[in-house]
């Protein structure tokens, strides 16, 4: 799975980052991304290196296919920031410290059964450094053991899907809380 | 049948058996030490056996059709020809001229009763029965047997009737408040179990909402003209969202056990659609 990026200065240009390695060795030895060349006919967002993502994006962590992708997209369209969104824990690992240059992260808590939290990304990004700030978003019911836990963390505003757009706004522009 | 009145059927059905099989063994005891007894006929414990063995092929082939009511009539008539037995029996015995303690089968009847009764009526019938049988039996024999007897026969069965009695009732209120027990103990499953089932399918749906409702916001800023359409679509999903939220009521009735949260998507598909959905929609 790739990690879309979209850049708010220009709402029609979607970048794609190609990776190579998300599985969990990655996280010990992040791959180097690299471009792909492609051009997709369908889809003529160029890709570039995860490089060029830069400071102060919206880095979104989701699971969902559909979802992430949307958000991105919404994100970069209509609230005109720059959007990252990654697939899994592993996928977020792998952008290494690029991920860190985000100005909010707004992690899903439920990456998927058997698979890494939306709970162990925001200690891997906190761990690795990054003080900004951090949104859980969920679709799980408040009594859930995962939400349980990530209501402990204490410095990271929990929000139950669905929100609407003003209050990814919010979030996005850093008053959601 | 309700889940009680499955419990109360089952109850009464292992306690006919139980006593038409005691009847069995007891008679055919009886029957052993009274061999001696030259002229103690063989019919009175021929009778009540073969009734109760009779009981106990009828109990079995009908185990699974069981009520309440088959079981005390089952329990009644293996008694009716315990009563006819110890009626003619007893005379025998006390007119043997050997020492015999009176109305011994009639007072273990009595204690054993409550503890195979099937219901109230049944078990005070039966021991009303064997008290009744005991006492009449006393006085329709030659008074000159009468000498033989403890100081206080036949009396002393009204002792074994009462607490005979207390037990029966103890012992069945006992029974109806385990299956009362155990009727709320399952309705409080059924209700979890729904609850989980909403939870579920709360949590299974706020993702394509959310999905919806970014969409329709996306829509907004990139088309123009169809207001009117996207409109109606977010009342759609106000609706849906509103349903989501009345089912957060269920949160926290459902207890989250260990290894829930990592249920399966495909299991959660089968558990809320049943295992046809997946093919169905191809997701």
């Amino acid at each position: 799975m790739e990690p879309h990026v979209g850049t708010g200065d220009n709402p029609h240009l979607e970048w794609r980052v190609a990776k190579s390695g998300s599985s969990p060795a990655a996280a010990a030895h992040p791959p180097s991304s690299v471009i792909d060349p492609r051009t997709i006919p369908h889809d003529p967002a160029p890709r570039v290196a995860a490089s060029v993502i830069g400071t102060g994006f919206v880095l979104y962590v989701e699971d969902n296919d559909d979802l992430r992708e949307l958000v991105v997209e919404l994100v970069t369209v209509v609230l005109q920031r720059r959007c990252v969104g990654v697939g899994s824990y592993e996928e977020l690992v792998g952008l290494g410290d690029e991920a860190l240059g985000c100005s909010v992260a707004i992690l899903d808590i439920n990456l998927g059964p058997h698979r890494l939290s939306g709970i162990d990304a925001y200690r891997w990004l906190r761990d690795s450094g990054y003080t900004g700030q951090i949104v859980f978003l969920t679709g799980h019911a408040s009594t859930h053991p995962l939400v349980v836990e990530a209501k402990r963390i204490g410095d990271a505003e929990i929000f139950s899907k669905p929100i609407d757009a003003d209050r990814l706004r919010s979030i996005v522009e850093g008053d959601g809380r | 049948m309700t889940f009680s009145g499955d419990l109360a059927a089952k109850h009464a059905w292992r306690g006919a058996f139980v006593a038409a099989a005691l009847n069995a063994t007891g008679m055919s005891i009886d029957f052993l030490l009274a061999r001696d007894l030259p002229t103690m006929p063989i019919y009175p414990y021929a009778m009540s056996t073969l009734v109760s063995v009779g009981i106990i092929v009828f109990l079995l082939v009908r185990r699974q059709a069981a009520t309440v009511r088959l079981g005390s009539a089952a329990f009644l008539a293996n008694m009716a020809a315990i009563l006819v037995a110890l009626w003619i029996t007893s005379g025998y015995w006390a007119s043997s001229g050997r020492a015999w303690t009176p109305f011994q089968a009639n007072k273990l009847g009595i204690l054993a009763v409550p503890m195979v009764a099937p219901q109230l009526a049944a078990g005070l019938a039966s021991i009303a029965g064997l008290t009744v049988i005991a006492i009449g039996k006393f006085y329709f024999l030659d008074p000159e047997f009468h000498r033989g007897f403890p100081v206080g026969e036949p009396w002393f069965i009204l002792i074994y009737a009462l607490f005979g009695s207390v037990l029966l009732v103890y012992r069945l209120r006992g029974l109806a408040l385990e299956r009362e027990m155990l009727r709320v103990q399952a309705e409080a499953a059924a209700a979890d179990r729904l609850a989980r089932t909403f939870v579920r399918l709360r949590n299974y749906t706020n993702t394509p909402l959310q999905t919806i409702a970014f969409t329709i916001e996306l829509l907004r800023a990139n088309t123009h003209g169809l207001k009117a359409t996207l409109d109606r679509l977010e009342r759609a999903v106000d609706k849906l969202t509103e349903v989501s939220n009345a089912l957060t009521r269920y949160e926290d009735a459902h207890k989250w056990s260990p290894g829930d949260e990592s249920l399966d998507a495909t299991m959660m598909d089968e558990q809320l659609f049943g295992k046809e959905s997946r093919r169905v929609h191809g997701r």
